[in-house]
């Protein structure tokens, strides 16, 4: 079909008035209700923002939008009329793309042949492929997006995950698209790309374009939306105009409760002074340079920075998965030569992916198996393994932790988000470690099993187990750290202390930013 | 259904075990002689050698690697163990040794390209069944070897309580790699490498080391099967073992090891070893032309597990 590229560009293009009504959608995954009697719309010239915790049923209403999964129950309106979508492809010919919170797109293909995946433009009786069109219309798009940085050839694998986010924006645009689903633009956006991308959006809005937004950034949603839409736990908390609700609103909508219900604020005095981990002058160039922080024993240290700082990184060499060229760890007062994770685990070291499904769990194993895959050890006599050991095990870590299964044979894949957090955590407990990393603990989880998990943060940290915790949730640091480190770029940035602890002074060392702060 | 029942039925060695019973009986009415009792002891010495080197590919199979090089490594390892007696004279206990230490030397160098060298296991594996092939033809001038001594012989010929020796052979085998693999802390290792390698590293499994053990134990079980071969038919042929690598991965698939790892029993691989030698052998005696063997075979394998994956789908156990 060339009658696409006849069409380009279609960037800015007015394309006329079109409306969509989503009424009373439901989904169900197994083991949790993803949205429960939610409605939704979406107008030419209006931003919809969409907010809600992680696991409130974002996502899952934006895919129903495209195509990519189809509800339980309920109806789409496109103008008026119903329509069903089996396929992303047929929600595309509708005019409906989304732009992925995490980048859909084909790591060894050129950035055109990414932009063009789906229609590539031909010539010719042989319909062959033509590769000048798809380099110049990319290009163009490329520019009007003000990234001429970025070729059209290059490969995309090649790029910061930044700028795959934009080569994601102009693939939506390209397709002469009138519905845009934004899902989280910005979280890998720095600043300046942020301000391109409203930019982008006012014009896009301005051409008669209906745009859904995704953000965790309550602030943006101020700047750039019409109307905004709250979930909780998959049901709809409210619908309202951006200008009669604020941000504190918007958040006690999202949670139920206060923030400072979620973070119960408890004193918990960190009881000694003595130094746990001391990190001098590490280094790993591909990642980061010259870092030096220490934690003291039974303290929680958060780590913050954008998506790319090279925090996860940091982790994986602490843990032995990554090697550094230079510096030194330090570990109760003596020098660690970690090559692999099992020398970490050693010596007393642990790390929660935030990958948990493809790193730090056995999905198609059982609860049982998954709780005791770090524990082999201490389960077995000998070498022979005991069936009652690893029942204590299991049954002790199933009720420490509160994890909901129906029992211990259950595969981990049937279990919530949250409850698989819970196993990917809790599976290291019987170590008694005595530094735990964890990584986005709480992403894609629902709210209960958040603050349980919390929970268990404080717990460790109160036995004296030292922590490490890497999360982009700022609320997550203030809540839950006694001091927060930031990292850009590779190279720490600030050391914030809890009394100092201000969603703006976190972001201000994330961004690099050293001008006033957008808001 | 009661719930036992049903749950005995989720245990993949179960329907297996029962299917293979109906063909047997269904065998007994086909051919009278399906079950005279030397009909039986053929069948079961004729499955020997893949039953041998089905629990080490079962075991690799699970850890999700992957061995074609067993069937040419089972001719190299024989013809060694011929040459090292009848050119170099050498007492047979240590032609033995050598020989299977040759098959094991293949299943390392197998183990080091895919560890060390992050050669596909497929590409490192078909590289080294062209090239043991080609090294059996080298070292045995494309000749077959004979005539060595009887106390030799006796590994492959010999009876106890009227049962041949390769037999006992994989009973042992058999029940010691059920034993490991149940019960002992090594033997659950090969079920998280093959799951999630990554987070198997992540959870300080030295994925690694286990891999690379694997792939040397499957070298050294088609060593040990060549060893076997030899000593049964008294004669080292350079094309024994042809085509044993597929019909030894089908026969585990069959009995549930999943290709992308993490699954399998050595009961189930087993089981699936001798489901295929009763049905070779039914169509033997039942006069069915050998040329339709393959045919078989390939509908049986295709059968049971898409029979298998679509029965997990429609009880919900994998999303599809």
């Amino acid at each position: 079909m060339s009658s696409l590229a006849k069409k380009k560009p279609a960037l800015f293009s007015a394309g006329s008035n079109i409306e969509i009504n989503l009424n009373n959608i439901s989904k169900k995954f197994p083991g949790v209700q993803a949205l429960d009697d939610v409605d939704f719309f979406l107008k030419s010239n209006q931003v919809h923002a969409l907010v809600g915790e992680n696991g409130a049923g974002k996502s899952t209403l934006m895919k129903i939008i495209a195509g990519i999964q189809k509800p339980d129950e309920g109806e789409i309106l496109l103008n008026g009329s119903k329509v069903e979508f089996n396929s992303p492809r047929e929600a595309q010919n509708h005019g409906i793309s989304i732009v992925h919170q995490e980048a859909d797109l084909f790591p060894s293909l050129t950035v055109a042949e990414n932009v063009f995946a789906n229609d590539l433009p031909t010539k010719g009786l042989l319909n062959s492929v033509d590769f000048k069109k798809m380099k110049e219309l990319t290009d163009d798009l490329l520019n009007k997006f003000g990234h001429p940085e970025i070729n059209s050839n290059d490969i995309v694998s090649t790029l910061s995950v930044g700028q795959r986010q934009i080569v994601e924006i102009i693939k939506a645009l390209s397709l002469n698209s009138n519905i845009i689903i934004f899902d989280e633009p910005t979280a890998v956006l720095t600043p300046s790309e942020t301000e391109i991308l409203f930019s982008i959006i006012n014009d896009l809005k301005k051409n008669n374009i209906a745009i859904a937004y995704i953000s965790h950034r309550l602030e943006e949603i101020g700047k750039i939306s019409d109307y905004v839409s709250v979930l909780k736990d998959g049901k709809l908390m409210a619908t309202k105009e951006t200008d009669n609700i604020n941000p504190s609103e918007m958040i006690k909508l999202m949670v139920g409760r206060e923030l400072k219900d979620i973070f119960e604020d408890e004193v918990r005095e960190i009881n000694s002074n003595e130094i746990l981990l001391e990190v001098e002058n590490l280094k790993n160039s591909e990642f980061f340079n010259d870092i030096n922080f220490n934690i003291k024993k039974g303290e929680i240290v958060g780590f913050s920075g954008l998506i790319g700082a090279g925090r996860t990184e940091l982790a994986l060499t602490l843990f032995g998965y990554y090697k550094a060229e230079s510096g030194k760890v330090i570990l109760d007062g003596e020098e660690l030569k970690i090559s692999n994770p099992t020398e970490a685990i050693e010596s007393g070291i642990v790390y929660v992916s935030e990958e948990r499904r493809e790193k730090g769990l056995f999905t198609e194993m059982t609860v049982r198996n998954n709780l005791i895959s770090p524990n082999l050890q201490l389960v077995s006599n000998n070498g022979v393994l005991n069936n009652n050991k690893i029942s204590d095990l299991t049954k002790s870590s199933i009720n420490q932790l509160n994890i909901k299964t129906n029992s211990d044979e259950t595969f981990v894949l049937k279990l919530s988000g949250g409850n698989q957090q819970k196993i990917a955590l809790g599976k290291w407990l019987p170590k008694n470690p005595k530094l735990l990393i964890i990584d986005e603990p709480t992403r894609g989880v629902d709210v209960g099993a958040k603050q349980e998990v919390y929970k268990i943060l404080r717990k460790l940290a109160r036995e004296g187990t030292s922590i490490m915790l890497i999360s982009s949730e700022l609320p997550e640091i203030i809540g839950m750290c006694d001091r927060t480190i930031v990292m850009q770029s590779g190279k720490i940035n600030g050391e914030i202390l809890k009394k100092d602890f201000s969603e703006e002074l976190i972001l201000k060392y994330a961004s690099g930013y050293t001008g006033d702060m957008i808001n | 259904m009661n719930e036992n029942i049903k749950k005995l039925l989720k245990i993949r060695e179960i329907p297996l075990f029962i299917f293979i019973i109906i063909v047997a009986i269904l065998g007994s009415f086909i051919s009278p002689y399906f079950l005279l009792s030397a009909n039986f002891s053929a069948v079961f010495l004729g499955l020997s050698l893949d039953a041998i080197i089905v629990i080490a590919m079962c075991m690799l199979l699970i850890s999700g690697g992957f061995d074609l090089s067993v069937g040419a490594n089972l001719a190299f390892s024989g013809m060694v163990c011929a040459i090292c007696m009848a050119n170099f004279g050498m007492p047979w206990p240590l032609a033995c040794i050598v020989a299977i230490s040759c098959g094991t030397m293949v299943g390392v160098a197998n183990g080091l390209m895919v560890t060390r060298f992050y050669v596909n296991p497929l590409i490192a594996t078909l590289g080294m069944l062209t090239i043991v092939r080609s090294l059996v033809l080298i070292i045995s001038g494309d000749r077959a070897m004979s005539s060595f001594p009887k106390a030799f012989q006796l590994i492959g010929q010999g009876k106890i309580f009227g049962i041949p020796n390769p037999i006992w052979i994989f009973i042992l085998f058999v029940i010691l790699a059920e034993f490991v693999l149940r019960t002992m802390k090594m033997g659950r290792l090969p079920f998280f490498v093959g799951s999630n390698p990554q987070a198997a590293e992540l959870s300080g499994l030295r994925v690694k080391r286990i891999q690379f053990i694997l792939y040397a134990l499957c070298g050294c079980a088609a060593g040990i099967a060549g060893v076997v071969s030899t000593a049964r038919l008294n004669a080292a042929f350079p094309l024994a073992g042809n085509g044993a690598e597929l019909r030894i991965i089908a026969a585990a698939v069959i009995g549930g090891c999943s290709l992308s790892g993490g699954q399998g029993s050595i009961i189930g691989a087993f089981l699936g070893v001798v489901l295929m030698a009763i049905i070779n052998n039914l169509l033997i005696l039942t006069g069915v032309p050998v040329y339709y063997q393959g045919l078989v075979a390939g509908l049986v394998l295709i059968g049971a597990v898409g029979f298998d994956e679509y029965s997990k789908r429609r009880r919900g156990e994998i999303r599809s």
